[in-house]
């Protein structure tokens, strides 16, 4: 039954998408282009940079990775609030909160469609970078899954943190924009942490991009194994193993003010 | 145990606060008070409709026992399940009939907002196509149900709100404004179908309404709420019977010096003709003698008095209005 739930949810998402067919096509076709800015913009580096070595030495492939990450963080936290207002603003959300479904479970499907949708960005940045731009790919596919996976639980607890925000403030949150500006800042997604001062690679450390995009890159570019990259999954596990409950449970105080407040169905 | 219980349930709504508030008392609530104690019990297969004004609170007394919105004080249950506790239990038991055209997905069509709507309260497979062919029947939506919700006229949606709501097989039906925009005839159907289901089946319903008609056609109680205080329930017949007390008077009289010697208000002239008058009073027994006599002793003249029936709306206003000083 909860399958069934999130195939449903899914289902009504995609539906919804094609009624705007036009929006849908222009997003893909918005990937060919920042791909293609950042290959052009590759070609101001030469072929061996010092401080990419470890990836590599290419600039294209770093950025290429980075890029689809971090369009990826920005989804993530940005979809459970987008689509809890979507239900605001439509006048559902009622409709779908007396249902037998419980919250969790609401909120984690609402987002799933924006889930998979960005996941096939990221894997169509990847894609049309190894064959249109050569980019080299030796990929541990186990360990570059489980580092999609740990971006999904890292990413979205700070979402769905956000979205309660949206829930009882009915407006965007300092704490996200704070979040994901530090991370594109310093998270690694267009020069490697390697070339910020001391201090701030520091910071740097306590970042979850900063792990997703060097477990990414090393498993897609390197070919490392899980094994190798202990240090970095082991960061995402723990930082989700806390901030996903949390982030869980901070929604449904966020619901219980809302329903307190009479302010549900209010944007 | 009744399958509705309402406790002297109090809802609060905080209101926003001014700048110069937020800055003065930043920790202050401030409060208006939407239902200020509602006590009521409804039995199985009993139809209950709420019957009052504009903002009386009858959308939030819903949201309440629908655990859309968290009471103050009092307690709610339903079939025995606290809606503070046991929220989901309760769900699992009612159909809400919300009055906002815009809880569905309007670029879908009937048929997917039903399914969706149905897998999210547990139905799948064939149980589900049943459910919603048969809710579809039921509100004569066959002809609609594969075209994007956002055709439908706002009939057309209320009959896709009242079958989602119908499509959990409820044994409490909330229908908040079913009627509201409705054909006669649609709205005729509607009543029929709600009472047969409630008579045959044990459906309980709870209902709000501003028609009087709808409420007196339902058969069941009627609570009269009024700024969140119900101020009388009782069928039909006994609200129009308990007002009794004030009878509508029919009366005909000639004053030397005209109505304004009679310094009286309750008085309303239907039409006058130099001294004569043609006019109307809604007053107890009492007050109509007291009223005969200051007309003759201003020398005036009374050629006919009779008596009417209180309409269910009059007895309705008089209910409401007798806040505002009107009783006597
Ligand atoms: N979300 C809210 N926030 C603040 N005040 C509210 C909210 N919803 C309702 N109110 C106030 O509570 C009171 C009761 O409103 P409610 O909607 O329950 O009335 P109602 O009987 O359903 O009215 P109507 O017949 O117009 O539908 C009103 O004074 C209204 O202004
Ligand atoms: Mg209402």
């Amino acid at each position: 039954m909860v399958i069934k739930k999130a195939l449903y949810f899914l289902r009504r998402d995609f539906l919804e998408a094609l009624s705007y067919r036009f929006a849908f096509f222009l997003q893909l076709g918005g990937v060919f282009f920042s791909i293609l800015t950042f290959f052009f913009l590759s070609r101001l580096f030469g072929k061996n940079i010092p401080l990419l070595q470890p990836y590599g030495g290419n600039y294209f492939a770093f950025a290429l990775i980075g890029i689809a990450f971090s369009t990826y963080l920005g989804v993530s936290l940005g979809s459970f609030s987008s689509s809890i207002r979507r239900e605001q603003i439509m006048g559902t959300i009622e409709s779908i909160l007396v249902t037998q479904t419980p919250i969790p479970l609401l909120i984690l499907f609402s987002s799933l469609y924006n889930f998979l949708f960005s996941s096939f960005h990221v894997i169509l940045y990847i894609l049309i970078g190894g064959l249109f731009f050569n980019v080299h790919l030796t990929v541990n596919f186990i360990a570059a899954f489980v580092f999609l996976f740990l971006a999904i639980t890292s990413f979205a607890s700070v979402g769905i943190i956000s979205a309660s925000f949206i829930m009882v403030f009915k407006k965007g949150d300092p704490f996200t924009w704070v979040f994901s500006t530090l991370n594109g800042l310093l998270g690694g997604v267009l020069y490697p942490v390697k070339v910020l001062p001391q201090g701030l690679q520091k910071i740097a450390y306590f970042l979850p991009t900063t792990h997703v995009l060097e477990g990414m890159r090393m498993s897609l570019l390197k070919g490392y194994s899980l094994k190798m990259l202990m240090p970095e999954w082991a960061f995402l596990v723990v930082f989700s193993l806390i901030m996903l409950p949390l982030s869980i449970y901070l929604f449904g105080k966020a619901v219980r003010k809302a329903k307190k407040d009479g302010t549900l169905i209010q944007y | 145990m009744n399958p509705v219980v309402c406790e002297g349930v109090v809802k609060d709504y905080p209101l926003p606060k001014t700048f110069k508030q937020f800055f003065l008392s930043p920790f202050k609530e401030k409060y208006t008070r939407a239902l200020k104690g509602i006590s009521f019990e409804v039995g199985r297969g009993e139809i209950f409709v709420l019957i009052g004004p504009n903002g009386a609170g009858k959308t939030t007394l819903f949201k309440i026992i629908a655990t859309l919105l968290l009471p103050d004080k009092g307690r709610v249950t339903v079939n025995g399940f606290d809606v503070l506790r046991e929220e989901n239990k309760v769900r699992k038991s009612i159909g809400y009939v919300v009055n906002e055209e815009r809880s569905f997905y309007w670029r879908l069509s009937g048929w997917e907002n039903l399914k969706f709507f149905g897998v999210l309260n547990n139905l799948s497979g064939k149980e589900l196509r049943e459910r919603v062919n048969q809710v579809v029947e039921l509100t004569g939506l066959e002809d609609w149900i594969y075209r994007p919700v956002k055709d439908y006229s706002t009939g057309l949606r209320q009959r896709l709100s009242l079958a989602r709501g119908l499509l959990v097989s409820p044994s409490l039906l909330i229908l908040d404004e079913p009627t509201r925009s409705l054909d006669p005839i649609m709205a005729k159907e509607l009543r029929a179908f709600v009472k047969e289901r409630a008579s045959q089946d044990g459906l309980t319903v709870l209902l709000a309404t501003h028609n009087l008609n709808e409420a007196e056609e339902m058969g069941g109680r009627i609570a009269i709420i009024d700024k969140g205080v119900i101020k009388k329930v009782g069928k039909a017949g006994e609200i129009k019977k308990d007002i009794t007390r004030d009878k509508r008077y029919y009366l005909e009289f000639s004053i030397p010096g005209g109505i304004s010697s009679l310094s009286i208000t309750k008085l309303s002239i239907i039409e006058s003709e130099g001294e004569k008058y043609r006019a109307e009073a809604i007053l107890p027994e009492e007050k109509l003698n007291k009223l005969l006599r200051k007309i003759l002793d201003k020398g005036g003249k009374i050629s006919e008095v009779r008596k009417k029936e209180l309409t269910l709306e009059e007895s309705f206003s008089r209910i409401i209005e007798k806040d505002k000083g009107y009783g006597d």
